[in-house]
């Protein structure tokens, strides 16, 4: 009967301890500042900061400026292309990503479409892929900005 | 006679895992809410916390299949799983990754079954090698995204980088997974031990080796397949 009774303790322990784990290191990140309920600030550059956006169409094509922004994030570095006249952008909110999507970039009169043919509109940012929304990082001073059609 | 029927339950239990794991998958895709208000900043990187995907419900899938079928069943109820709906959504490059881990996912299942570690008294167990079956999972697939080259650089810094964007799907799997595995494995289990009619297959030695060799044999094509 004890020995039922103390078998009985070591499993209800054994799924309490990882549950109590878990939930002190979720409070820990709550208290620490690493988990929070607030979408990343918006980093506000007191001075115009100087980026370099390419758009590589993946059929050899590419095409690269360096520009002077002010407080742009990824996507509105890009509809600032669109502005100059060099290129045209369409795109759409999307409800299930939570943000806004290319649907093509046009170029020379050619249309390059997110999705045909298995190429995707993705970008880079310093060379490193980024999976966050375009429209949610801000590109900071000497940032290379890199859009690519691309298969994947 | 008796393993003629036995042979027609198990293939039809099989198909039945694979519609039911297939379904899901195609008419959900399109229908995950977005990420919740939870951040996470880990070196010096702020994401959301969960990225919702439906891994839980092919993983569940994967190991009900190692679990009850055992055997072949291990890695072809998965495999199949995902290659009906892939046709359907899509897949790209990382596919023989996503496949193996699956894979892996249902010998993990199996090894329980052989080591008759489905017992009340192991469910903290089978939760435990559950959860570490959904971290390798994780670590394979992201290792894949990172040797595929997929802007990522081949350095530590690369790597691990890799890693650290992966985490909001790697806390969504666990956490979905988790909560999955307490509705439907604990259940079977618990039938299992109250010895209600839960299937138990026979299974011969060719075929235990081949289900252990199988996803190894993925595994390698998967490296291969990028680097050629």
């Amino acid at each position: 009967m004890e020995q039922e009774k103390k078998g009985s303790l070591i499993f209800i322990l054994k799924l309490l301890i990882p549950l109590l784990i878990v939930i002190s290191l979720f409070i820990c990140g709550i208290t620490t500042g690493i988990i929070t309920f607030e979408p990343p600030k918006k980093i506000v550059n007191e001075e115009p900061i100087n980026a370099t956006i390419i758009i590589d169409f993946g059929d050899g094509i590419t095409y690269s400026k360096v520009m002077s922004i002010y407080n742009l994030t990824i996507f509105d570095f890009l509809l600032e292309v669109q502005k100059i006249g060099d290129i045209t952008v369409d795109s759409s909110y999307s409800e299930q990503m939570g943000g806004f999507e290319i649907k093509s970039i046009t170029y020379q009169e050619k249309k390059y479409i997110h999705g045909e043919n298995g190429y995707w509109w993705l970008f880079y940012i310093n060379d490193q892929f980024a999976t966050a929304g375009a429209d949610k990082i801000y590109v900071n001073n000497n940032d290379v900005i890199k859009w690519k059609h691309e298969k994947f | 006679m008796k393993n003629l029927l036995e042979n027609k339950n198990r293939i039809m239990l099989g198909i039945l895992l694979i519609a039911i794991g297939s379904i899901i998958r195609i008419l959900l895709h399109n229908n995950l809410p977005g990420s919740p208000s939870i951040y996470i900043t880990i070196n010096g990187l702020t994401q959301p916390m969960f990225m919702f995907d439906l891994f839980f419900v092919v993983a569940i899938i994967s190991l009900i299949s190692g679990l009850l079928l055992g055997g072949y069943y291990t890695f072809i109820v998965p495999i199949s799983t995902m290659i009906i709906s892939d046709l359907a959504i899509g897949n790209n490059w990382i596919l023989l990754f996503t496949w193996s881990g699956f894979a892996i996912i249902g010998v993990i299942g199996y090894i329980l079954k052989t080591k008759n570690k489905l017992t009340i008294k192991n469910i903290p167990g089978v939760l435990g090698v559950g959860i570490g079956g959904i971290l390798l999972y994780d670590l394979w697939t992201n290792f894949g995204t990172w040797l595929g080259g997929w802007g990522y650089t081949y350095t530590w810094e690369g790597l691990t980088l890799c890693y650290t964007r992966a985490l909001p799907f790697m806390f969504w799997h666990l956490l979905s997974t988790t909560i999955t595995m307490i509705l439907v494995i604990v259940p079977i289990i618990y039938l299992k031990e109250h010895k209600v009619n839960v299937p138990d297959f026979n299974i011969n030695q060719t075929e235990k080796r081949i289900t252990i060799a199988a996803p190894i044999l993925l595994m390698v094509l998967s490296v291969v397949s990028l680097l050629v």
